[in-house]
């Protein structure tokens, strides 16, 4: 299974750093950073996942005497953090392309940036 | 393909990302010596052993269901998040807030015209916000016995503020919602404050001895977790407001 | 020492309060910073370095820690006293998000010198990064607009490739902390090591500046106000610095056996080539700047890549000396363009008749950086080519290269000098006297350290010794806190 979420994880990224090479389109370019966040998101659950795991929660007695078939609470830390940052540079890049798409008349990422040139 | 230069950029973008494809298969059958990314490790060779044994400081306790531990939440996640690595979660809430406050300020307010919301909206739109006041609530103070925890909370609770607004029932003012973002911000870095004054240590846990499995355990995990959800909750209803209002 | 925490929670609070504080935002900026200064000068005075500190009472490979040693306590100065310096050219700001978002990156770049875990590392960086593209999107017009989406863009893919760099080193080694990632680095495969450095220094080289990652700095420096490229060069780019020195130095040593620091090396060469080529065709006075702190960053990375403790030391005296000198030229672009209402250094002739002080500050930062004999970029650079000379074939392309850019920027530094001096009449313009003094005492520093050039020295061979002996000064320091 773990092979199944880090293959899949890695075409995610790879996708998506695909479209942040290649388009023009700013809000293109943030889904396709959104994708990579997606994937790098899924391949840290993948890296703590073991096989036949169980929630690292425990219920009564006996979830404590299976600790050892636990999988890793660390990388679901680490993503409920970095899901929190992707949150965070979507919506501040989402404002910043509103606010480019009235000065420059475009949502081009190669728009000329230069005062009095026309587009 | 609509001219020459994006299709040269395309199969240049194929060719570096075929190369990194390549490399990194190249180090995944790599048979060198020494820990190689392919290997399965199990968590008993990593840090995260001690936080499901709870034994960070004392390597030989034990623990039972039901009794006190070092750490006692019963959900391992929350006791990383929000006890051993509760820095990081103290940080993330203020990248939350500089994200914000960017997206605040650089939005251009301009004019947007709000369409009347219909009249059954706007009359089940309470009935819809209680129930979700209700599961973010929920979700904030089970944070450390179920999954869930403070950023879900808080992100419910903002829905529910978003159907107000949807609704044509403005429940809270911006002004309002700076002052909760501010007051909650402020008594995470004041609780921590007051463990270096109690404890002599930085966000220390430092309500101790009740029990795995109790609603009231986990020491400081539930009052953070609260705040926390307050603290999401205002900001991304700030979000919305944003988008909404008309300037 | 716990109780250095608040170097990082103090501006995070002042950060919650700029919301309501109105006018009073500017007071709060200026004790806040001095609270900082005066704090890590207190820490450097106890005589208690090194210690750790365990935030949450954890210790450190299970727990987040704060460490305090040598190479810390002076680049956490560095990075004050750039605050310090930069805050006194913020006039007439009212929006309070301004001081927020500065609140914020003091207390991020503090703590980027102060964390002990590679997590903790990375989320500093994050925070470093929304701050700097909100103040360099400050004057919200199209040029700041665009320089803070493309910062931003940019930095945040980099930083999705160290997120998967931190995934591949906690699922190999088991451990997010510096010093416990150091001591089990030696059983990692090869090949693993090799993917987890590149992926990691792909974010680490756009807060340094290097060449396929520095497209950013000149749109930002060119977009934003003269405070906002103070923080970025002196606070950001300082931090990155120390991230550089820390992680390349003392977490990853073994990156000096492979083919890594041959990559960093022609990285490096690519890096001075454009800035000084750029630098040299460009008219406008900030983008010289930005271009010309590209290329001292390729040189400080050759220095680093080449990996000798010579060479070390070489870099870290263009680090001094690229700090100092930038400080200064960034002030007197601000009173010169503010002045003639332009920014190219063309319009400014006959300004350092009328106020020679600002001028003559600019020369002395100038000749610095060209590294003439007796200013501080001098010793750096010295010390580079002699080390060079002792290594292989490609580094001794490299001295041609630093010798060569040095000529360059000779050329167009003084071109500016001459400009100032030239002769025109310039009755109207005005600037107030009290804004020469800082900068000239800045000058005054860089003479001093060129000539005497022994304290920095002592804090160079202080730097020199810890990385030389890392187990002893850093590693155990962290690790045998029970």
């Amino acid at each position: 299974m773990t092979k199944v979420f880090i293959f899949s994880s890695l075409s995610l990224i790879f996708v998506g750093l695909f479209g942040v090479l290649t388009r023009k389109n700013i809000v293109k370019i943030l889904i396709a950073l959104n994708i990579i966040e997606t994937g790098i998101n899924m391949l840290l659950v993948a890296f703590g996942y073991i096989e036949g795991g169980i929630t690292p929660i425990l219920q009564s007695d006996l979830s404590i005497a299976n600790l050892n078939k636990m999988v890793d609470p660390v990388p679901q830390a680490l993503v409920l953090t970095s899901i929190v940052i992707g949150l965070g540079t979507t919506a501040f890049a989402l404002s910043l392309a509103m606010r480019y798409k009235n000065t420059h008349n475009s949502v081009s990422i190669r728009a000329i940036d230069e005062e009095g040139v026309n587009i | 393909m609509k001219d020459e230069k994006s299709l040269f950029i395309n199969i240049l973008a194929l060719l570096i990302l075929s190369f990194m494809a390549f490399y990194i298969y190249k180090v995944s059958i790599d048979t060198g010596d020494g820990i190689k990314i392919t290997d399965n490790i199990t968590p008993q060779k990593r840090v995260a052993d001690r936080y499901l044994k709870k034994n960070v400081v004392d390597e030989n306790s034990s623990y039972k269901f039901g009794q006190t531990a070092e750490d006692t939440s019963a959900n391992i996640v929350t006791s990383v998040v929000v006890d051993y690595r509760l820095f990081d979660t103290t940080l993330e809430v203020i990248v939350l807030f500089v994200t914000i406050l960017g997206f605040g300020f650089v939005i251009p307010k301009d004019k947007r015209r709000v369409l009347k919301p219909s009249v059954i909206l706007h009359r089940w739109a309470p009935l819809l916000m209680i129930l979700m006041f209700m599961i973010g609530g929920y979700m904030f103070i089970n944070g450390h016995l179920s999954p869930g925890g403070g950023f879900p909370a808080g992100a419910i609770i903002s829905t529910a503020i978003l159907t107000g607004v949807l609704a044509g029932r403005k429940t809270v003012t911006h002004k309002t919602l700076k002052v909760v973002e501010a007051i909650a911000g402020i008594s995470i870095f004041g609780i921590g404050i007051a463990s270096y004054l109690i404890k002599g240590v930085f966000f220390q846990n430092f309500l101790t001895g009740d029990k795995i499995g109790d609603l009231f355990s986990g020491g400081l995990i539930p009052v953070f977790y609260g705040l926390i959800a307050f603290k999401v909750a205002a900001e991304l209803s700030n979000i919305y407001f944003e988008f909404y209002e008309e300037c | 020492m716990n109780s250095i925490v608040f170097l990082v929670v103090i501006p995070l609070i002042a950060a919650f309060l700029s919301l309501f504080l109105e006018s009073l935002n500017k007071a709060t900026m200026y004790i806040v910073t001095l609270f900082n200064l005066i704090f890590s000068l207190a820490v450097l005075m106890s005589g208690n370095i090194p210690f750790n500190v365990a935030i949450g009472g954890y210790r450190a490979p299970f727990g987040i820690n704060f460490v305090v040693t040598d190479i810390t306590i002076y680049f956490l100065l560095l990075v004050n006293i750039a605050a310090l310096i930069s805050i006194t050219m913020v006039k007439n700001i009212k929006e309070y998000q301004f001081y927020s978002f500065y609140f914020v990156l003091l207390a991020a770049t503090n703590g980027m010198v102060l964390t002990g875990d590679m997590f903790n590392f990375y989320l500093f960086t994050e925070l470093s990064t929304f701050a700097i593209a909100g103040l360099v999107a400050y004057k919200r017009d199209r040029l700041s607009t665009g320089a803070a989406l493309k910062f931003l863009i940019l930095s945040s893919t980099a930083s999705l490739f160290s997120l998967a760099s931190i995934g591949l080193i906690y699922k190999t080694l088991g451990t997010l902390n510096f010093a416990d990632i150091a001591v089990k680095l030696s059983s990692l495969n090869q090949a693993s090591f090799n993917l987890i450095v590149i992926l990691f220094l792909s974010s680490m080289l756009v807060e340094l500046k290097i060449f396929p990652f520095n497209l950013w700095v000149v749109k930002s420096y060119e977009g934003s106000i003269t405070s906002v490229n103070m923080f970025t060069h002196g606070m950001l780019g300082t931090a990155g610095i120390y991230g550089a020195i820390r992680i390349l130095l003392i977490v990853f040593p073994n990156m000096y056996k492979t083919n890594i620091s041959t990559v960093l090396i022609i990285l490096s060469f690519m890096t001075v080539l454009i800035g000084e080529v750029e630098a040299l065709k460009e008219k406008n006075l900030v983008k010289v700047l930005a271009f010309s702190s590209m290329a001292q960053m390729g040189m400080f990375m050759f220095g680093l890549a080449l990996g000798s403790f010579e060479s070390i030391k070489g870099a870290l005296y263009l680090v001094v000396s690229n700090y100092i000198a930038k400080m200064v030229m960034f002030i007197v672009t601000k009173q010169y363009s503010n002045a003639v209402d332009s920014k190219n250094y063309n319009d400014m002739k006959g300004l350092g008749r009328k106020y020679p002080l600002l001028a003559i500050s600019f020369t002395i930062a100038a000749l610095s950086l060209m590294g003439m004999p007796f200013f501080a970029g001098f010793w750096g650079k010295f010390s580079i080519v002699v080390s060079a000379l002792a290594t292989g074939k490609l580094a001794s392309i490299g001295i041609s290269l630093i010798l060569i850019a040095s000529v360059v920027e000779g050329v167009y530094y003084l071109r500016i000098s001459h400009t100032f001096f030239s002769e025109k009449d310039v009755n109207n313009v005005n600037i107030s006297r009290v804004y020469c003094l800082v900068p000239f005492v800045l000058a005054i520093l860089i003479l001093a350290i060129g000539i005497y050039p022994s304290y920095v020295e002592q804090v160079v061979f202080n730097i020199i010794d810890e990385i030389k002996n890392a187990p002893d000064k850093y590693i155990n320091i962290i690790l045998s806190l029970k």
